[in-house]
């Protein structure tokens, strides 16, 4: 009888610990690892083509899909990256990353169709650094991504960057290695791109980023101002560096929603009083008209505490608050044709996010999953070049996740089944709330390896993380390694 | 094995049951003393300009949420000794705390889109520590002499 129960006592201990320590085992996750290699491959419905999944030989690499590497650039801008304590606009001293000197770095200005050049040197980031332009879809071996398009740059070396300054719009720039701790400590800046014709609308960037846990815009705390003439209408571009959503809108005067991540609105009617959810990682440009009665428009970035007043000199600041409404891009602006025939697509996926208890490199903690598969078994997307691709992402993990696709804009097609009825919506960052689907599609246009992840950035260095890769493109570049590529 | 060692080894693993019990009480009252210092510590904060939004956390929440992968490990150990110590309805006390803590990590995980689910995240932690001091109880009597047992 005591026999069998100890039996019984050592079986239910076997059955408890056995499981537990496979499934440690199998989370550990490699010194070293080549994208390429990760998870399973998901061909979408489509093709194999010439690529299977552990061969690499043939076809073209990463390391070749290059900007142009002749030519005189027409923007061309040194960036010097530091570790150090940096003094904010409005004064408070934080521990962080500077570029030139500040945070955030250097507003980079280019028009439609110019060469732009940027030399990143890594003077004190220990650990390595690398640029990533968010929201412009550049070759795929000038996007930056530690580990999957070039070597983490270490200190004492630098990186060119070539690409052409593709759509005008307002995107940013910021680091793609060890990128949860270097986004957060401020190794980032605005980068606008401008259509060649010079526009009649007086542009204000406004780069929102949290320092030490304290939100800023442009690096000032608190309230501050942007001197402006009564009558002018002033494009605000607004970006959220963050991780996570920021409620944002124009006070003072009605406000349009002229571009989203890079691409305009057709059609945006007239806000009065609503705010805009502004996803992490996404901008959005408002414009607006400075009153001519003696008041200002004021920005807020997440409730009026940071806010930024535009105005003359003087001008009464706005007291009203934000309503309670929030622009919905699903049925904001008119609709207009998209260019893409998204009926018969060539390949279709799922992306369905969750989380679930277990191991992740051997830690235990709830982690997230893709399709039901923890990093780095999670699904490579494949697909073709000249593919249309349709994407259902789904999110059932209680937590929203900003979702980020880098090199191409998708066009947001339904949401929870309802189809999109304004402008089209065209995103890189895509904000989907838990219980929320949402229904994309994209032209495969830009062959590469591509991150398509979430950019709540602790998210991403817990595993919401996956790639988008063409068939018949190699890959080199190894995450860990001897560069301690580490793009999250 | 000879009948001495195995009564040793079950009185042994009874002791372990009731330490691992106790520590289960134990650590609900630290949970709960972290969810109150966490959600002070947010309001310091919020009223000391720090951004509170989606990706804030704080000292309090993060020894909550360590807290909680600690307690489940507890159990699961609880789940293991008590099948080894002879403690009645040692077994059954150790399942339904398991099945709890399971409860529990799914209403934390819904909790943060259905807020008002965190209210039952509240009961069911303290149900637990209701359940772990019945297990405690039951470990002790189970090592008192018969007498003192048939007393009760």
């Amino acid at each position: 009888m005591r026999r069998r129960r100890l039996l019984l006592g050592v079986a239910v201990a076997l059955a408890v610990l056995v499981p537990l320590g496979w499934l440690w085992v199998t989370s550990l996750v490699p010194g070293s690892y080549a994208p390429m290699e990760m998870g399973y491959p998901d061909y979408g419905g489509g093709p194999a083509g010439s690529m299977d999944h552990e061969h690499h030989h043939g076809g073209t690499a990463v390391a070749d899909l290059t900007g142009p590497r002749t030519g005189t650039p027409d923007v061309a801008v040194t960036l010097v990256a530091r570790k150090e304590t940096l003094t904010l606009a409005s004064g408070e001293r934080v521990d962080g990353y500077t570029l030139n000197g500040s945070s955030p770095g250097p507003l980079i200005r280019a028009r439609e169709g110019d060469l732009v050049q940027v030399t990143l040197v890594n003077e004190s980031v220990s650990g390595g650094t690398t640029l990533h332009w968010h929201g412009v879809e550049v070759p795929n071996a000038e996007d930056g991504v530690a580990g999957v398009t070039q070597d983490a740059v270490p200190v004492g070396g630098l990186h060119v960057y070539r690409f052409v300054a593709g759509q005008a719009g307002t995107y940013w720039y910021h680091s793609h290695q060890v990128s949860d701790a270097q986004v957060r400590g401020g190794l980032l800046g605005p980068l606008v791109i401008t259509p060649r014709a010079a526009a009649s609308v007086r542009d204000v960037v406004a780069v929102v980023h949290s320092y030490d846990r304290r939100r800023t815009i442009d690096g000032r705390t608190g309230q501050s101002r942007v001197d402006v003439p009564a009558g002018t209408r002033v494009r605000v571009r607004v970006v959220n560096t963050d991780d996570s959503l920021l409620r944002t809108g124009v006070t003072g005067a009605p406000y349009r929603v002229v571009a989203v991540d890079g691409r305009d609105v057709h059609g945006p009617a007239p806000v009065d009083g609503a705010g805009y959810r502004l996803p992490a990682g996404g901008r959005v440009d408002l414009e607006a008209t400075v009153p001519s009665d003696g008041s200002a428009l004021r920005l807020d970035a997440g409730g009026s505490a940071t806010s930024l007043v535009i105005g003359p000199p003087g001008a009464r600041v706005p007291s009203e608050q934000l309503g309670k409404d929030d622009v919905d891009l699903l049925t904001y602006g008119t609709p207009a044709p998209a260019g893409l025939e998204t009926e018969h697509p060539d390949r279709r996926f799922e992306y369905r996010i969750g989380r679930r208890p277990g191991f992740l490199d051997g830690r235990p903690g709830l982690w997230w999953t893709i399709n039901g598969h923890k990093y780095p078994d999670v699904p490579m997307f494949l697909v073709a070049e000249g593919d249309v691709v349709r994407m259902t992402i789904s999110n059932g993990s209680g937590q929203p996740h900003p979702m980020h696709l880098h090199g191409h804009h998708a066009l947001v097609l339904s949401r929870n089944g309802t189809a999109a009825t304004g402008s089209p919506w065209w995103t890189d960052s895509l904000e989907v709330a838990d219980g929320e689907s949402y229904e994309i599609a994209f032209r495969a246009d830009n062959p590469g390896v591509w991150m398509d992840h979430c950019h709540n950035l602790p998210h991403a260095s817990q595993g919401l993380v996956t790639h988008l890769a063409y068939v018949g493109v190699t890959d080199s570049f190894r995450i860990g390694g001897d560069n301690h590529n580490d793009p999250e | 094995m000879s009948g001495k060692d195995m009564r040793t080894a079950g009185g042994g693993a009874r002791a372990a049951y009731r330490v691992l019990a106790i520590v289960v009480m134990a650590g609900v009252a630290l949970q709960v003393a972290f969810v109150a210092f966490g959600a002070f510590g947010m309001l310091s904060d919020a009223d000391d300009g720090v951004t509170v939004d989606g990706a804030y956390d704080n000292l309090g929440q993060q020894l909550h949420s360590f807290g909680g992968s600690a307690l489940a490990v507890v159990v699961l150990a609880l789940l293991v000794v008590s099948f080894f110590a002879r403690v009645p309805r040692g077994r059954t006390l150790a399942g339904v705390l398991t099945g709890m803590v399971v409860l529990q990590f799914v209403l934390a995980m819904t909790a943060y889109s259905v807020p008002l689910l965190g209210t039952l995240h509240g009961l069911n932690g303290l149900a637990m520590a209701g359940v772990a001091g019945t297990a405690a109880r039951r470990a002790s009597r189970a090592g008192q002499p018969e007498p003192a047992r048939a007393g009760v």
